[in-house]
Order: C-alpha cells, then structure tokens, then sequence
C-alpha cells in the first residue's frame, strides 16, 4: 500500500509540473507577458550637450594671430623677395638709383581659412595688414622710393603680364586704378634701411589682399609684385661687396573683418557623429515605442554674425563630400535660426543674442541616429548683423554657448 | 562519554513512562492523530520538527522557500524563452521594469535546508533528536528609489538614490541537538499538556556573499535636462572559494507548547535561531562613482570603466534571522485539522517579513493526511499550499509543495519540502 501510495504521489508531482508549465508559444506571448504590467510612457530628459563652441577653432591656430583690438588675423606663409646690391653696382655708380621690380609667386596653400574659407570667397575683406621687413647686409644704407606692392594674375604660362609700356598688369579697381600700396616709412615718402640693418614697416593692404586673396580661392595663379626705385650709398665712404643684397620678408595677415552680402553667405559642411550604436532589433523596437523625441537646444550667439542651418541626415559614414540633401533615404529637420546680432557700424555686435530652437522627431527620423554612426549634412547661410552694413568681425572671443537636451517618451508595456 | 550516556538514561528513567499513559480522551478530535503529527507540518524552517516525534527513528528531509514581489514564473519563463532564441531586446526589459510595485521596489528572498534526523524518546516526558543539515538563507531589496528611474523615467523626477538597496546570502553546514520535555496533564488525565522545545546547532559557514551602499542614504543620482551627477558607492563582501574551515558559529532554538487535547486546540511559540556566525577571509570590494557632467558620452566612458576593486580581506559576524513563530491549532472534528501560524518580520539582514500560513489537514484516512492552505504576507502576497503525506507509527513520508503569490504560472515564488522517516 506504501508503495502504491508513493507512486500515486509521484504521479500526481509530475503532472503538476507539466500543467504549471512556463514557457509561452510564441516571441508575441513572451512580449505580452512582460508587458502585463499595462502600459504606460516612460519619459527621459536627457542633457544631449553644454558646450561653448569659439568660433576660432574653425581655423588653424597655428596661423592665426590676434589684433590689439581682439579681431582675429589669418597670416599667409612669408613671402621673399631678395634684391642683389653688389653685383648691380658693377654697371652703375655709388649714389645712383636703379629701379627694382622683385615678383613672388603666392599659390593657395600659403594661406588656410579652415572652416571659414567658403565664408571668406563670398565676403569682401576689409583690413588686412602686410609687414615688410627689409635686411640690408651693405656696408652702406639703402632708400626704397616709390615702392608699391601690387598683384598680378599670372599667365598661362606662370609669367607676370604686361602692359605695352612693360608695367606688370596690376589687378585694378572698382575705377580701374592699379591696386598698389605704397612702401613709406611712416609719416615719410621713402622707406630707409640703414647699412647692415633690418627695418620694419606695417602697411594697410586690405583692397590688394582682398584681391589677392579672391583669386587664391578661385584656383588662379598670382603674384606680389614689389616695384620701385633703390638708391645705394650717402655721402659717406661705404663698403659694399659683390655678395651685398636688400632681402624682404612679406608677412600678409588677412584681419577676419570681413562684409557679407545682406542675402549673406553659404556653404555646406558634412559631420559624422556618433550613434546610440544599437544594434537593429533593438533600434527598431525602440522606434516602434517612441511617441515623441524633442530636441530643444539654446544657443546663445555671441559672434556678430546670425545663421540658418538646414540638416539633413542618414545613418552611416558617407563622407566628408556626399551631398546628404540629395539622398532619398535623407531625414530632413526643420531650418535652426540664430537671430542676426545687432552690430554697430564697425561691426562688433552690440549685446548677445539668444535663440531657442525646438526639433521634434519622428520615429523614422529618430531611427538613423541609433546605429553606430550618421552622417549629418549641414546648408549654413551665414548672415549679417543688423544695423552694419553687412559688415562683420570675428574675434577671438566670439562663441556660441550651445545648450541641448532631449525629451524622449517611450511606450512600455501591453495594454490590457 | 560512557559518563554521559549513563547520566541521560538514568534521567530518562526518572522522567520515564509510558507515553501512551500520555493519553487523551478518545472522544477528543485529536485523538486518532498520532502525538508526533498532531503539530501541523511547516513548509517553513522548524528546528523541533522532528524531535516532536516520539518514537525513536531518522528522518531524511529537505525543503526549499524562495518568493519575490515582482516576476512570476510565467515571466521567467519569458525571459528564458526570449534569451535562447538571442530575441530579448532593451523594449522588454523596459516593460518588465513595469511590474516592480511602485513605492515597494523589489524584494525576494529565500531558504532552503537537507539533512538528516536521528533521535527518539528517552521516557515519557523527554525526547532528545540529533541533526545535521545544510541550510541556506537569502535576500535583497533593490529600492524603489533605485529602480523608478528606469521604471518611469526622470520626466516627474530627477533625482534618484540606491536607498536601502542590498542582498545578503549564506550558506551553512550544522550539526543540532534539540531535546522536548513533555509536561502534563496538568489537572486531569485529559488536562492541559505543556511541551518546552530547547537546543542548539553548531554552525559551519561555507559561502557568504553581501551587496549593499556605503553611502548613508544610498547615495545620490541627479539626471535632469542639463546635468548628469552620480555620487555612489557600493560594497561587496563574499567568501573567495569554498571551504569548510572557515569559522563558526552557533544558534540557539526555543520552543513552548500548550495543547488542550479535550477540546482538541493547541497554542504554540517558537524563537529559533537565535544566534551568529564568525567568518575570516571574506573579500571586500568596493566601487565608487562620482561623476558629474552635461554629457552622456562622458557618461559612457566612466561606465566602461567601472570596476569592483579589491580593498582587503576581512573577518565578519554574521546575526542569523531569528525566527519568531506563533501558531495555533484546532481539531475541528476527527477528519479536519485546522492550523494558524503567523511567522514575525526580522529586518536585519536576510530580512523575514511578516507571514501567515493557514492550513487545513484532511483525514479522510488516518495516515493519509492531505493538507491544503493558503499563504498571506511575504515578498509574495497571497500563495497556496498543497501537502500529502503517510504518517504511521513506523513510518513517515511528506511531500508539500506551495505556489507563492499565485497559482502556478503566475506564481511569484515556490515552496516545496521532502521528508522520509523510519521508527522503531
């Protein structure tokens, strides 16, 4: 009887554990058990970031160089030009004046906008600042007279083109007036460099360097082309050898004082940033809870500039040079505005200006951001402060103090 | 030793008796029960289980209790079933986080015991039992503090702690000696019997794990739309490997009885393990975040750096849960037994919260108890228990089992327990 007893009792142990079992059917019974709890949203807010973004980190810092008033200067590589002094005078006498033309050739690389070159082509530069350092290694002291500096647009064939008279063909003005900036000591007509000396000089240069610099960046060839008289030798008994030379070092920096057309100035940029990095099951199932995803971001422009973003993005590295505005798997996100500044007419912006900017996400649009990377394009219409001119500087303390966070709702479990 | 053994029997001998002089009306509802199985069977520890019994005899038995307030078995079997087919996703274990009671957070916790039994009467008034056994105790509670931020997100609510968060477990090897004296009748031959329960058990400790905040008030979590800022700091503190040399300990167990066997009611009191244990080499570990920033890739880099770090090895006293347990029973009539037990909160470590098993037993046969009850309290809530049994004079067979906050799949816990006795 005990031993029925027990079997009877096995029995009925076993059958339990069939009759409790747990595991459901099918990955749709798995979810609803999971989600018994009902459903309910769940909300983040999430700091996405807090940065402040100085605009001069869109340069090389290596060649940039602040101005007293704080204004941001692009410096080209120097330029040399190099005169023989000894070797001239074997054909001319000692107090004569022999004219001197010198030419350099500058290609683009001796100068680097960075970020802001598309911003520079469309602008025009109002002040620029040329040094000119001249060494004379003569035992006797050297007069520059009616030296200018000008800028010519090589030929075909990498020479300098003249006129019929022989005179380089200068790039000209609005009125066809050669663009030439004078070489003078200050407050001189002349520039002196005293025997075995170095003299210094910082002349204005911002018509001929803004036209210099536009033919840069339209890919045309182009030269400074130094132009003048020199007169070797005073009263006094000098010594000058064979070897003697006048060498000048040009040191052009572009002052970022630049005005923009009122319709202002456009470029495009591509960024790759990373993703949540989740993998595609996950990601999808994320995008099928999410109800909402705003994005708010508060921007306080302290530049004398405003902006207009357009961005378009897609998921994956596609490069620096994929136009992303023209992808048909492209999300496109409502145009971000930084109000324009109000800058005064040297154009410093007066006060900073702040903008709130609200993107709400679709699922879809929200689905590219959660692989490994995404590719976003940027269409900025740099524009002008108000109340300038169009006239705008770029300073090394100017920045965009960019606040941004992200308020995501997701559904989570079932519906009873 | 030969001492000793000469001391008890001469003892038993002045205590000595006939137990069956111990008898009670026959018109009482107890009476067809034999004396040993008139105390309800406990799916729950009970160190005097079987030393109640008064026939000489070994029992082998084991039993296990574990309940949690939040998954069921059908979830778990969910998970599982989603884990082996590489489909559980982030979305599921948001909508699990969704079952976590809000303002409880989850708790759980567990025992479980085996071992053997030998012991019987020396006399009428005095039984005497020997045990050894493994025992193991748990339990955590991952605070609600802890858990809403992913449960409900910080839209409501920025700022989060680990609060009371923590788990403890251990598992112990023990050797018992528990002894009844029986007294009674008191008044009339059918009057009132009085059973005093005492021993003690001497404790191995073989594992030991411990999780818990350093940080008094568990610590700080800020998440808002501009600032990410975590101040915690967590312990861990577990045994390296197992081994049996480790320390020691001992427990203490009590046990007062009152039975009214004419009018078939019995009230019972129960303080057991009553009692710590010293353990050396425990590996203490601790973590320590303190971070504050506006950007979550700052966050990912420090989480990819987190790491337990070693600190010492150290030695701790480990109190055991005291058990404190009233119970009552009636016999109804000769067929039904009812039975009442409410086991009382313990919170300090292994926390024990309130519970209350009522139970029936059915004797449609005599020594074919069948046993049915429900369960209120615990982690769980309401659970059900079921139970058959042989209980004859020679010999003893038990199988019981419980479904924990529900029935089955739905249950949030489980219980079942195994005895398998011979008397002589």
């Amino acid at each position: 009887m005990i031993v029925r007893s027990t079997k009877a009792i096995l029995s009925l142990f076993a059958l339990g554990l069939i009759v409790g079992g747990c595991e459901p059917a099918t990955i749709t019974d798995a979810r609803d058990q999971l989600g018994r709890g009902g459903e309910r949203i769940v909300e983040f807010l999430i700091p996405v970031v807090d940065t402040v973004f100085k605009v001069e980190t869109l340069l090389d810092s290596s060649r940039v160089d602040t101005t007293a008033s704080g204004v941001l200067a692009v410096r080209f590589t120097p330029q040399t030009l190099s005169v023989g002094i000894g070797d001239t005078l074997a054909f001319i006498g000692v107090g004569d004046s022999i004219a001197i033309e010198e030419s350099q050739k500058i290609v683009s690389s001796d100068v680097d906008f960075g970020d802001l070159e598309d911003a520079v082509r469309n602008s025009t530069i109002n002040s620029a600042n040329i040094l000119f350092v001249a060494a004379n290694s003569a035992g006797a002291p050297v007069v520059l007279s009616d030296l200018n500096l000008g800028v010519v647009r090589l030929d075909a064939a990498g020479n300098v083109p003249r006129d019929a008279f022989g005179v380089p063909a200068y790039e000209v003005d609005s009125l066809g007036d050669p663009i030439l900036v004078p070489v003078v000591d200050p407050g001189q007509t002349t520039f002196t460099v005293d025997s075995a000396a170095v003299s210094t000089v910082t002349l204005p240069g911002g018509e001929l360097v803004d036209y210099l610099v536009h033919l840069l960046l339209s890919g045309d060839s182009a030269s400074i082309v130094a132009a003048g008289t020199m007169t070797v030798g005073d009263a006094g008994t000098r010594r000058i050898n064979a070897s003697d030379r006048v060498s000048v070092i040009l040191e052009l920096a572009v002052v970022l004082d630049i005005t923009i057309p009122d319709s202002g100035v456009s470029f495009t940029r591509n960024t790759v940033q990373d993703g949540l990095d989740l993998d595609s099951e996950d990601a999808n199932q994320i995008v099928d809870r999410l109800v909402s995803a705003i994005l708010t971001t508060e921007v306080t422009n302290r530049t004398s500039f405003g902006v207009e973003v357009d961005i378009a993005f897609t998921a994956g590295d596609l490069g620096e040079g994929a136009d992303i505005f023209s992808r048909p798997d492209r999300v496109a996100l409502d145009k971000i505005v930084l109000r324009r500044p109000t800058v005064d007419t040297a154009g410093l912006a007066v006060q900073p200006s702040t903008s709130t900017v609200v993107i709400e996400l679709t699922g879809d649009q929200a689905r590219q951001l959660l692989d490994e990377e995404f590719t976003a394009g940027l269409r900025i219409l740099m524009l002008p402060g108000t109340g300038g001119g169009g006239r705008g500087v770029i300073r090394a303390a100017d920045e965009v103090v960019i606040n941004s966070r992200v308020r995501i709702r997701l559904r989570a479990g079932t519906s009873q | 030793m030969k001492l000793a053994l000469t001391v008890f029997v001469a003892a038993a001998a002045m205590l000595g008796g006939d137990l069956a002089a111990q008898g009670i009306s026959q018109s009482s509802p107890a009476a067809p029960v034999g004396l040993g199985y008139q105390r309800a069977s406990h799916l729950r520890f009970d160190p005097f289980r079987h030393v109640m019994i008064p026939h000489w005899g070994f029992v082998v038995s084991a039993g296990a209790s574990a309940a949690n307030n939040t998954v069921n078995f059908g979830d778990i079997g969910a998970f599982m079933f989603l884990s082996d087919r590489d489909s559980l996703l982030i979305g599921d274990v948001l909508d699990a986080l969704g079952l976590v009671p809000k303002g409880v957070g989850v708790t759980g916790g567990g025992e479980a015991e085996g071992g053997l039994y030998l012991g019987g009467p020396f006399g009428r008034r005095l039984s005497i039992g020997f045990s050894v056994q493994g025992r193991g105790y748990g339990g955590f509670t991952l605070d609600d503090d802890a858990v809403a931020l992913l449960r409900d997100g910080n839209g409501a609510r920025q700022e989060f702690t680990l609060g009371d968060s923590r788990g403890e477990a251990l598992g112990t090897a023990e050797a018992g000696v528990h002894a009844v004296v029986r007294l009674g009748p008191v008044g009339s031959a059918n009057g009132t019997h009085v059973s005093l329960g005492f021993g003690g058990r001497y404790i191995r400790p073989l594992v030991y794990a411990r999780g818990r905040s350093l940080l008094s008030n568990g610590g700080t979590l800020v998440l808002t739309g501009d600032t990410i800022a975590a101040n915690i700091e967590v312990e861990s503190l577990n045994t390296p490997e197992f081994e049996f040399d480790r320390g020691s300990g001992i427990a203490a167990d009590f046990l007062l009885r009152i039975e009214w066997p004419a009018s078939g009611f019995a009230l019972e009191g129960m303080v057991a393990n009553l009692g710590k244990v010293t353990m050396s080499g425990l590996e203490r570990r601790t973590l320590k975040v303190d971070l504050a920033t506006t950007s979550l890739g700052e966050v990912n880099d420090v989480l990819d750096t987190l790491d337990l770090q070693l600190q010492e090895t150290v030695d701790r006293d480990v109190t055991l849960p005291t058990i404190v347990r009233f119970s009552g029973s009636a016999w109804a009539n000769r067929i039904l037994q009812l039975d009442v037990s409410a086991t009382l909160p313990y919170a300090g470590a292994f926390e024990i919260p309130l519970t209350v098993d009522l139970g029936s037993t059915w004797r449609l046969l005599r020594a074919v108890p069948l046993r049915l009850g429900v369960v209120v309290g615990g982690h769980q809530g309401l659970g059900y228990t079921a139970g058959i049994g042989v209980e004859t004079r020679n010999f003893l067979l038990q199988f019981a089992a419980g479904s924990l906050g529900g029935l089955l799949k739905n249950a949030s816990g489980a219980a079942g327990r195994f005895e398998l006795g011979f008397f002589f």
